[in-house]
């Protein structure tokens, strides 16, 4: 096994409160990884700083070799870190299918010019893209709705949208912010069944989760997060078997 | 055929054929004028309407495209085709310039900065007296000769302006159309969720940004040669209010709506014959009462 994503020693404050207290942990290639832990552990904000949204005060984020420290959010995305938002965001105002080729954008690196006058390899990737959407509507069961404005979509469905619009651009790492959070039970079942086919495709996934149930049912390796420091790691029954994690979580 | 675009074309060939009906000299001129406005309508759209970005540099870009135009035809008696050109990249450049520093901050500090622009470059205009003359203004602009060819009576005019606003519209629906229409649009809507897409929001919103100075300075220029007298009036917002009300009453943020209300903006008050204080009043009635009552979208 390889790490796809090592943090190493990851510092960050507000105001002088401690969030992240010096975090070091690996994510390995082609398995779901957890991450856990009571509100305001610091897990969302452990995202942010992975994935550009926020700046660390200290420490180092890296990307198989790419050190992914201090960059802004965007190149974050183009080195390969997709993620989602624990609040669901997808564009009301696109289409489904729009939704899905916007998703595409980090992948297209040519310029205004080139797009203005349509040179062949423009039109290429265009193409390929719808291709694609296509392939993700169908996964998604979105296919039907792809004419729809995103505005339209039921809860579930936007949030089939949301994890689709991750996967347009064949990501080395995706970090979901709570996948399946306010979704009835139903869903959840379709929403993990499309995490595990994610996954088997060979994406890798860092998930935090406050259903402790699909963590411990997808996840293959598990973090605990307590109060900015990381409590504990290892295997789902080594996890859910430790007193200090059901302590973490009962304060 | 689609309904849109049936009526597209009927509205191209109603463009091209009227010339034949009217033959009114006053009438031409607001045709003309039109096509300015559906130009500067374009422009304001795509900061405005695409990007949701609330921009008071129009006059700026406007003035700034209508005194490079001038310059260069008066004092090196350069061809319309080389001048409008530098006019329109002295409109993208003055886009780098004020959106560079103050599209990275928030939304509020942009709208201060183009407005400052704006009463900058007035300024420089009323005080820079050796190039601009100062409040006396730049009069005897000669028509503007493209290629050698001069355009001169109303009829070429008609032409010229028609072309012009037929030009704007092919590539703002160009770009808006593309990868990077649906960027700024995804931008508007959720900078976040566009920064995990990869979309580069600032990039996105300078180059709308800069696309709009260019239109805003091309119609500047027309509009210089075309009325033959420029002063540091043409830095006046009182043009900007006509324009909000056409982009917000037209649809801001589509693509056609503006357009026409472009046409009717622009014909309808001079049809009616409203004095420029009563449409003053009247648009300003209509401005406040958006605000107050539908500070969102006019259109649910």
């Amino acid at each position: 096994m390889s790490a796809v994503l090592r943090v190493d020693g990851l510092v960050k404050k507000y105001r002088g409160v401690t969030a992240l207290d010096s975090i070091s942990l690996e994510v390995q290639r082609g398995i779901i990884t957890g991450l856990i832990g009571p509100n305001g552990s610091g897990k969302s904000t452990l995202f942010d700083c992975i994935s550009g949204f926020q700046r660390q005060d200290a420490g180092r984020v890296l990307l198989e070799a790419a050190d992914l420290s201090g960059m802004p959010a965007v190149k974050v995305v183009r080195a390969g870190v997709r993620r989602t938002f624990q609040q669901l965001k997808v564009f009301p105002a696109l289409s489904v299918r729009d939704n899905l080729l916007t998703a595409a954008q980090a992948a297209a690196g040519y310029s205004a010019l080139a797009e203005a006058l349509r040179l062949p390899g423009v039109r290429n990737h265009e193409r390929e893209m719808r291709r694609r959407a296509e392939e993700v509507l169908a996964d998604c069961s979105l296919a039907p709705h792809a004419e729809r404005l995103a505005a339209g979509l039921s809860y579930g469905q936007k949030k089939l949208l949301e994890l689709g619009m991750a996967l347009m651009t064949d990501p080395k790492l995706l970090l979901l912010d709570e996948p399946v959070a306010g979704v009835n039970p139903t869903l959840i079942e379709e929403l993990k069944l499309q995490l595990l086919r994610v996954a088997r495709r060979g994406v890798t996934l860092f998930i935090v989760e406050h259903n402790l149930k699909l963590v411990f049912d997808i996840c293959d390796w598990i973090f605990v997060l307590d109060r900015g420091r990381l409590l504990t790691a290892g295997t789902p029954a080594e996890v859910s078997g430790d007193e200090r994690v059901m302590e973490a979580y009962l304060g | 055929m689609t309904r849109k675009s049936a009526l597209l074309w009927a509205f191209a060939l109603v463009a091209l054929g009227l010339p034949l009906v009217v033959d009114s000299p006053y009438l031409l001129h607001i045709a003309v004028v039109t096509g300015f406005y559906v130009i500067l309508v374009q422009s304001l759209n795509l900061v405005l309407g695409y990007c949701g970005l609330l921009s008071f540099a129009s006059p700026a870009f406007f003035g700034m495209g209508a005194y490079v135009a001038t310059l260069l035809s008066l004092r090196l008696g350069w061809d319309s085709a080389a001048s409008f050109a530098l006019a329109t990249l002295a409109g993208v450049a003055s886009g780098v310039v004020i959106g560079f520093p103050s599209l990275r901050v928030s939304r509020h500090s942009f709208v201060i900065v183009t407005l400052s622009a704006t009463l900058l470059l007035q300024l420089i205009a009323l005080n820079w007296e050796d190039m601009t003359r100062g409040s006396l203004g730049l009069a005897n602009i000669p028509a503007p000769r493209l290629f050698g060819m001069a355009v001169g009576t109303r009829l070429e005019w008609y032409y010229l302006s028609a072309a012009a606003a037929a030009a704007s519209v092919l590539c703002t629906w160009a770009v808006v159309g593309s990868r990077f229409g649906r960027a700024m649009i995804a931008a508007r809507d959720n900078e976040q969720l566009a920064l995990a897409c990869g979309i580069d929001v600032f990039r996105t919103r300078l180059f709308a940004f800069c696309l709009s100075g260019g239109l805003a300075a091309f119609a500047g220029a027309l509009y210089a040669h075309f009325i033959s007298y420029i002063d540091p009036g043409v830095f006046g917002f009182s043009v900007t209010e006509t324009l909000l009300i056409m982009v917000i009453l037209g649809g801001s943020g589509t693509m056609w709506g503006p357009i026409a209300a472009a046409v009717v903006f622009t014909a309808l008050p001079e049809l009616l014959r409203l004095t420029p204080e009563i449409r003053s009043l009247i648009y300003g009635l209509i401005l406040l009462s958006i605000v107050l009552f539908r500070p969102r979208r006019l259109f649910p």
